[in-house]
């Protein structure tokens, strides 16, 4: 722990990268909008579960989403899963407009490409069936005349799992949280997916593995070129493994950047609200710097204006008026706050 | 077996009064299964002095929560308490009777539980069940009762209006609050914190400790503190002892351990947390899992997960040691230690 503590006196250094030339865009949403209707004939009222969320995954990038419980992140997953059908809104797969060549239900070319791995790996395996049953099913419907026990014990080893066979034959009852959370990264791989869509995937794990499964989606990335859509409420987990990291907060896009950016140079207020509720060992509890009270806003018929305004220290009249639009602070550092003018596009905070 | 209990004094209480407020000594607790009695506690010691916080820090199934539930005596079977002994305010915990027990729980120690949403009960006002506390415990009529909840909840920040108001329609850090309340009714010296922010989200946790604090500062209560989250317990705590497959495998001033642990489990538990600032670092968490309890392996439980162990690790088990002063570690003998910590 001496030595990380070293580690964090020495400053950034993270090798400048150009998302668009290392990272061709694979999947792209724009505009992409929730509301869930509620209430009844009467008292019409609508949740806004996702407001306008706009960003691409590249290839062998791992996205952030970053937020607190009712933010949007799960919404955005189900989304583009297809799971739930957006209210406004477009998806992009290699550029095809998705949504309107599919209107109706994915086709099964674009489940094989969008894959999800979920939170709860307890609720998301079958008791009744075999490790190596769960890694067969996809294949044999997505990549008929395959040999799938070969297969599988390809899917286990890429995971980590050893001997493979022996873990073919188990029963879910039979594995740790973490061996479980593996087996739902090897299901998704067996389709070869582009994107896997990974919600939460380790919140549900035990500390000390947490790192492991993390690992396994960083070498993922490297070696097999998927790109991931990470969603978490751990902001450091997010610098771990995200390339870039989007903030969200109340169903809203509030800030986006190279993650390591992000967390050194945070400019919208919410972000750096969340930085500083970050437990840190070496200030302790009494130094909090920004005090914000007060919880996340509903989000059934909100009023106009900026979600964060009620919380948010700068709040100006404009505030509760308009959502500001995207201001670009930086080559990749995009923020959506008053405080950040667009015609201060050009200068930057330091 | 000859086993030194080692009870730290708390740093910083030396002006205080002598006694410990808590005191948890060779502490044994065994699960009955099928497959034989699986060791969810094994030997531990600790004491907490008065207005401290003491964390408990290790994973799922590590012993922490089972510690928690013997100090209230609520553990069920197949959960026995085999040995040990554990006194609050002096008074022998695993002596009492019924009758004492009821007069003890509460109004000594109270505990907070990690999920707010399943410890109140879903149809019936939040007010109605802080009365309830105040009513059975203290006899006060209902009028008093009301009274005094309508108090109880302004000191954890929320209006009386909310007196009315059903669980489910408070947000998660509301409904933790007032399972606060509710643990504060009876002015507890002990307070039992199990996991109590891990379901909110890191402001409203922030938020939450903050108040505890505070409240801790005005009532004077001391803090048994449970979270599988490190840095949350370092920051948060005074002393704090990490726990592994039932055991304590070290014991320190929380920023001790922070600055300088030894053992090779609390090591890896630290390195499980990636930073918010400097250079991005691969980390490697600790491979494996926690041992089978009933089955557990020979000599430390944690070598076959561990890096550093020698067949020394392999058949004995290591007793807590003090390296330096007030700080404890399962380790072999201070040769090694002094090699490891190197």
């Amino acid at each position: 722990m001496t030595e990380d503590m070293a580690m964090n006196a020495t400053t950034e250094s993270s090798a400048p990268l150009d998302p668009a030339a290392a990272h061709p865009v694979v999947l792209e949403v724009r505009g992409l909008t929730k509301r869930f209707p509620i209430g009844n004939a009467l008292r019409q009222k609508q949740v806004h579960a996702l407001t306008d969320a706009s960003f691409s995954i590249g290839r062998g990038e791992v996205v952030a989403l970053v937020g607190e419980s009712g933010s949007g992140k799960s919404t955005t997953a189900r989304l583009i899963t297809r799971l739930i059908e957006p209210t406004h809104g477009a998806i992009y797969l290699h550029g095809r407009d998705v949504l309107k060549q599919e209107p109706h239900s994915a086709s099964l070319a674009y489940r094989r490409a969008v894959q999800m791995i979920f939170q709860d790996p307890y609720g998301s395996l079958n008791p009744a069936l075999t490790i190596g049953a769960h890694l067969a099913r996809p294949l044999q419907i997505h990549r008929p005349g395959q040999n799938v026990s070969e297969t599988v014990i390809e899917l286990l080893t890429a995971v980590g799992f050893n001997p493979p066979a022996e873990f073919a034959a188990k029963f879910p009852y039979q594995l740790s949280g973490g061996q479980r959370q593996r087996v739902a990264i090897a299901r998704a791989l067996a389709v070869k997916p582009e994107i896997i869509l990974a919600d939460e995937p380790v919140s549900m794990l035990d500390v000390s593995i947490r790192m492991g499964v993390l690992n396994l989606i960083d070498q993922l990335k490297e070696e097999r070129g998927i790109g991931f859509l990470y969603i978490t409420h751990d902001l450091a987990s997010a610098r771990y493994i995200g390339d870039r990291t989007i903030v969200m907060y109340a169903g809203h896009q509030v800030e986006c950047a190279e993650s390591t950016q992000l967390m050194s140079q945070p400019a919208h207020p919410y972000t750096q609200l969340l930085l500083a509720a970050v437990p840190n060992p070496e200030a302790g509890l009494t130094t909090g710097g920004e005090e914000a009270r007060g919880e996340i806003p509903s989000l059934i018929d909100p009023p106009p204006g900026c979600p964060f305004a009620p919380r948010c220290g700068h709040a100006q009249p404009v505030c509760r008026q308009t959502m500001p639009a995207k201001t670009l602070l930086a080559e990749n550092h995009w923020v959506r706050c008053h405080l950040f003018p667009a015609d201060s596009a050009s200068a930057p905070a330091a | 077996m000859n086993t030194k209990p080692p009870v730290p004094e708390a740093p910083g209480s030396a002006g205080g009064p002598a006694a410990p407020l808590l005191e948890v000594r060779n502490l044994y607790v065994e699960y009955l299964t099928p497959r034989g009695p699986a060791q969810a506690v094994h030997n531990v010691s600790f004491s907490i002095g008065r207005g401290q916080v003491f964390g408990l820090a290790g994973e799922s199934g590590c012993g922490k929560s089972t510690i928690a539930h013997s100090i209230l005596r609520v553990l069920r079977p197949p959960a026995v308490i085999t040995g040990g002994q554990i006194r609050v305010d002096g008074a022998d915990v695993l002596k009492m009777q019924d009758a004492e027990l009821e007069d003890f729980r509460w109004r000594k120690v109270a505990m907070v539980f990690q999920s707010a949403m399943n410890s109140l009960n879903p149809v019936i006002t939040v007010g109605e069940q802080i009365d309830d506390v105040l009513i059975r415990h203290n006899r006060l009529s209902p009028a008093q009762a009301r009274e005094r909840s309508a108090e109880l909840l302004k000191i954890v920040g929320i209006e009386s209006a909310r007196l009315k108001s059903f669980p489910h329609q408070m947000s998660g850090g509301m409904r933790q609050r007032v399972v606060i309340a509710i643990a504060l009714a009876l002015n507890p010296a002990l307070l039992i914190m199990d996991e109590p922010t891990t379901a909110l989200d890191v402001v409203v946790q922030k938020d939450i400790l903050r108040q505890i604090q505070q409240l801790k500062a005005a009532l004077g209560f001391s803090i048994l503190f449970i979270t599988h989250d490190v840095s949350l317990m370092v920051e948060f705590s005074d002393n704090m002892a990490v726990m592994y497959a039932g055991e304590v495998v070290e014991m320190a001033p929380a920023r001790e351990i922070f600055s300088n642990p030894i053992h090779p489990y609390t090591r890896g538990l630290l390195s499980s947390f990636p930073s918010l600032q400097g250079r991005r670092r691969k980390l490697t968490g600790i491979p494996g899992s926690p041992p089978d309890l009933v089955n557990p392996p020979s000599g430390c439980k944690f070598h076959p997960r561990c890096t550093r162990c020698t067949r020394l690790e392999t058949e004995a088990a290591p007793q807590l040691t003090e390296v330096t002063a007030g700080h404890w570690v399962a380790y072999h003998d201070g040769l090694r230690l002094t090699e490891a910590a190197a």
